[in-house]
């Protein structure tokens, strides 16, 4: 449905010793028909600049854009559909409704104007009106669209984005304006929707949450480049780098060097004594490593039950009660870990207890300090 | 999940056909070239002939001309004068008008709406009838000013209307409402916190004024000081009407002379309106430097705040009847001195007897006068056509400035902004050479007078249009793009709308500024091709001041009246909050 490859976009930087800078650095991703897209990262990873180049609206430096087999953009073959004709749907994070019309007229205008400027009355009539049922606002038609709470509009533009039926829907960052509550049942809305209408969507997002919830795949963005691509919980549960397994979700990484192979994985040898992690990602056996494990899959034990694999001993340095669970700072030997237990499970500061890291949720992953291989051949499990 | 992703090199092994179109340029770029052509036509070719015809004579290009202009007996008095008055009646602007600004902001004297009032009015009432009325005011021999003051005794006061020191603060009091309205937001752009701490600190109310709030204006001070200097050289009204009469020539004078005197002196006309040009232009570099290193000064936090208002305590009434007095001085006595000018068949001084010769006789000889009619047809038409064509206009350039990606966009801005450099006589007898020469044939047709106004004006329609321009966020217009509208559709039914109040202000300000527009008419008007401020002149050339000023009371009436429906009808146009 959706192909993007090499895609690259530079803007000028005085600072730099190049003089440009890539906002985009050879980013490659494809996007089967009906599915859910989301470029995930940190403002200033590149994802909106990636999305508005779809669009049209930025004018990428190189690459290749092509949407149910038309070529929109294409650096070798000088192709570029300017963004009126590319018969895209978007939402943009400030919904950008136009405050000079009211709610029918913003859904209409699609209609009304370039290539669909012909479509006769009676069917502009038709298509907004349905457009408005299926986001649930046919009864505000007639309001003025300043008049819409921040739910309202961003549904309306929704409703404006999907009138002219468009080969695909880009949303950049629809649900970072609006309030938690709204923002989580906004969420199943969209999802419900891009389901039912069966549209394929490409969503930008800065949270972590709304990219494992709704998406279908996700794309990890760093610097331009993509980070890592593949579902939501091979994500979350597989991250193949430091930056991914850091950004989505926490997590604590514990430095060592891979020693060996064992029956149920590899053993890596820390300050704090031996750890056997289910799997290596881009490390062999004698390299330094990261040792990654989420909080919420530590054990936190009490004392004295210090002799199992992945058990060590240590101290509660702080305890965080968050409501839904307990966050503990442990001082182990060497260093510290975050462990997120269930809110029953109470250690008072400066208690020695022992933290049993389970073997398959620890992996050991290629340190930080080296440089993050840019995976835009990986294949995607 | 993994059929969803293939890996991308087998993706496209071709990429299917493009859609391959004529190359043709882009419509931004057709719109971008038009519109460099035509601004560069209107600011650079006067400037160019100006050059041109100062610096060739018959034989060929040589500096003959200046030192030819320059020998002619009373030049160097000429341009003291010139000097003398500039810095006279802008020291007189801005010391009432920063006072003034600093009380309204910063205290909590009462009567501040008149101030408002007083810094609004002098903007529509057209110089040439705030000079005369101010005539009938402070001549040695009939102001009525004068004779008050020598009948309370107070001789030493009186100042001839008809003198350098008169005519310095005629024009101070004209240009003080706009030093009041620079002034005014400086003050307000200045956190009082920054006064707040000073007196936390331990230092009294004058010393906080001295050692912080004056240092924190100081760059907009200096930039109102140099506008009004500026301002003051380019002046025409005041020295045509009083200077003249009382042998006292500046620049501007000199020049309108020059070109009305038999043989016409163009050389003379030149050189002096290169000069002032150079000078206006220095000044206003100068002021734009100010502006730049001032940004360091700036203390606007984006968070709005509202200045606490300082207890002037007992001397909140002394200060309210300044504000009343310069109300009275500035709006309201020239105004009445108008009325009561056009109320009698020939003038006498204010008094019970001369109520008995009341009459409103002066009103029905307005249009019996040759020319008045068509002269307020042609006011009306000029008016509406360069305001209409300036804000179209400037709203595709401010679009072009701001939003476009074109490269060297920032160009458009500074083109646009070089009229404010320009004087409008000097505009004159720049547009004299070109179309007395030029095969376009429109000397001595209203199309001259609609090209003067444009360029004149381009620069106040650039800065309405652009400030309401950078207030749309450009995702609004973004959306339309993506909803199929190419550049004109996105433009005309979004960006315009959204931008309309900016628009609207900034075409009743053109509109008023035309209408009142003096300096370049009257270089340019022809016996078919009068206007307002042009019939004004000769009436008072003409010694009917009955009749003038009741041409002038009607003026002033229909642009208030203009001002008040347009801002009635300004809630209504844009965006709708209802």
């Amino acid at each position: 449905m959706l192909q993007v490859r090499d895609l690259c976009k530079t803007f000028q930087d005085h600072e730099s010793k190049a003089g440009r800078v890539y906002a985009v650095d050879h980013v490659s991703f494809t996007v089967e028909e009906g599915k859910f897209f989301t470029l995930l990262g940190p403002s200033g990873c590149g994802k909106t600049t990636t999305l508005r180049c779809i669009a049209g609206l930025e004018h990428p430096d190189g690459g290749d854009i092509v949407v149910a087999d038309r070529v929109l953009y294409s650096g070798k073959q000088k192709v570029v559909v300017s963004p009126n004709d590319r018969n895209l749907g978007m939402v943009f994070q400030s919904y950008a409704i136009w405050p000079h019309m009211n709610v029918f007229d913003n859904v209409a205008f699609p209609l009304r104007v370039g290539k669909r400027r012909r479509t006769p009355k009676a069917q502009v009539r038709e298509r907004v009106e349905r457009a408005l049922n299926v986001v649930e606002l046919g009864h505000l038609a007639g309001r003025f669209a300043t008049k819409l709470s921040g739910g309202q509009q961003q549904r309306l533009a929704l409703a404006r984005a999907l009138v002219i039926e468009p080969s695909l829907l880009l949303l950049d960052e629809p649900l970072s304006n609006l309030d938690a509550k709204l923002r989580e049942s906004l969420r199943f809305e969209l999802k419900r929707l891009q389901r039912e209408q069966g549209i394929t969507t490409v969503y930008v997002t800065h949270d972590q949450s709304e990219a494992l919830s709704m998406s279908n795949s996700v794309a990890v963005m760093q610097e331009g480049r993509i980070s890592q691509i593949g579902d939501p919980f091979s994500i979350y549960l597989n991250p193949e780098n430091p930056f991914v397994a850091d950004f989505v979700g926490s997590t604590n990484f514990i430095e060592g060097v891979v020693v060996g192979r064992q029956d149920d994985g590899w053993v890596v040898r820390t300050p704090n004594g031996p750890i056997v992690v289910s799997a290596v990602m881009g490390v062999q056996e004698n390299d330094r490593c990261m040792v990654s494990i989420r909080p919420e899959h530590i054990e936190v034990l009490g004392d004295g039950s210090d002799s199992g694999t992945n058990c060590f001993s240590g101290e509660v340095a702080a305890r965080l009660f968050t409501g839904e669970s307990m966050v503990y700072r442990i001082t182990l030997p060497h260093g510290e870990l975050n462990c997120r237990t269930s809110a029953e499970l109470r250690f008072a500061s400066g208690k020695p207890v022992t933290v049993h890291l389970p073997v398959k949720h620890a992996i050991a992953l290629s340190p930080k300090d080296a440089p993050v291989r840019a995976p835009e051949e990986a294949a995607v499990g | 999940m993994t059929a969803l992703l293939a890996a991308p090199g087998e993706v496209t092994p071709d990429l299917p056909r493009g859609e391959r179109r004529r190359r043709r340029p882009s419509v931004t770029f057709v719109v971008a070239a038009v519109c460099l052509l035509v601004l560069g036509y209107l600011v650079l070719s006067p400037l160019v002939y100006l050059v041109w015809r100062g610096l060739t004579t018959g034989e060929g290009l040589s500096l003959a001309n200046i030192g030819a202009a320059y020998r002619v007996s009373g030049s160097a008095e000429m341009v003291g004068n010139s000097f003398a008055f500039a810095f006279g009646s802008a020291a007189v602007s801005t010391i009432t008008g920063t006072a003034l600004a600093f009380f309204c902001t910063r205290t909590n004297a009462p009567l501040k709406p008149l101030l408002y009032a007083a810094s609004l009015i002098p903007l529509i009432v057209p110089g040439i009838l705030f000079t005369i009325s101010w005539v009938f005011l402070l001549s040695d021999d009939i102001g009525l000013i004068n004779h008050f003051l020598r009948a309370v005794g107070l001789d030493f006061l009186v100042v001839d209307a008809f003198s350098l020191p008169g005519m310095i603060l005629i024009d101070g009091m004209h240009q003080a409402p706009l030093v009041f309205l620079l002034m005014f937001a400086a003050f307000r752009a200045t956190d009082p916190a920054l006064e707040e701490s000073s007196l936390m600190s331990g230092a009294t109310l004058p010393q906080t004024l001295r050692r912080v709030t004056l240092p924190l204006v100081r760059p907009a001070l200096a930039g109102a000081v140099l506008i009004s200097v500026v301002r003051g050289l380019e002046s025409f009204e005041t020295p045509a009407v009083l200077g003249i009469p009382a042998n006292t020539w500046v620049f501007t004078s000199r020049i309108f002379q020059a070109l009305g005197s038999y043989p016409v002196k163009y050389d003379i006309a030149s050189i002096y309106s290169i000069t002032l040009l150079l000078l206006t232009v220095a000044g206003l570099l100068f002021v734009q430097r100010i502006n730049r290193r001032a940004e360091r000064y700036q203390t606007i936090s984006g968070k709005g705040f509202r200045p606490r208002p300082m207890d002037l305590g007992a001397w909140r009434w002394p200060v309210s009847i300044l504000f009343g007095v310069y109300f009275l001085v500035v709006v309201l006595l020239p105004l009445l001195m108008l009325v009561w000018m056009s109320l009698l068949p020939f003038y006498q001084v204010p008094s019970v007897k001369a109520l008995g010769s009341v009459s409103l006789e002066n009103y029905t000889r307005i249009f019996s006068k040759p020319g008045v009619k068509s002269a307020i047809q042609n006011s009306t038409i000029l008016a509406l056509g360069s305001a209409t064509a300036v804000m179209l206009f400037m709203s595709v350039v401010a679009w072009l400035t701001l939003k476009s990606k074109i490269p060297g966009r920032r160009f458009f801005d500074t083109i646009a902004s070089v009229p404010l450099a320009l004087p409008g006589l000097v505009l004159g007898v720049a547009l004299i050479f070109i179309y007395l020469r030029s095969p376009l044939p429109i000397y001595g047709t209203l199309a001259i007078l609609f090209i003067a106004y444009i360029t004149r004006y381009m620069p106040y329609g650039m800065r309405y249009a652009s400030s309401s321009l950078a207030q749309v966020s450009t995702e609004l217009e973004d959306s339309a793009r993506m909803s199929g509208a190419g550049w004109f559709d996105s433009f005309r039914r979004v960006v315009m709308p959204l931008m309309m109040p900016g628009i609207l202000a900034g075409w009743v300000y053109v509109m008023i500024v035309s209408i009142r527009e003096l300096s370049s008419s009257i270089l340019l008007y022809s016996s078919n091709t009068r206007v307002l401020s042009v019939v004004i002149w000769e009436l008072w050339a003409n010694g009917e001041t009955g009749v003038l000023a009741a041409l002038g009371v009607g003026m002033v009436v229909a642009l208030m009246l203009l001002v008040a429906v347009v801002y009635k009808l300004g809630g209504r146009v844009g965006v709708r909050d209802a």
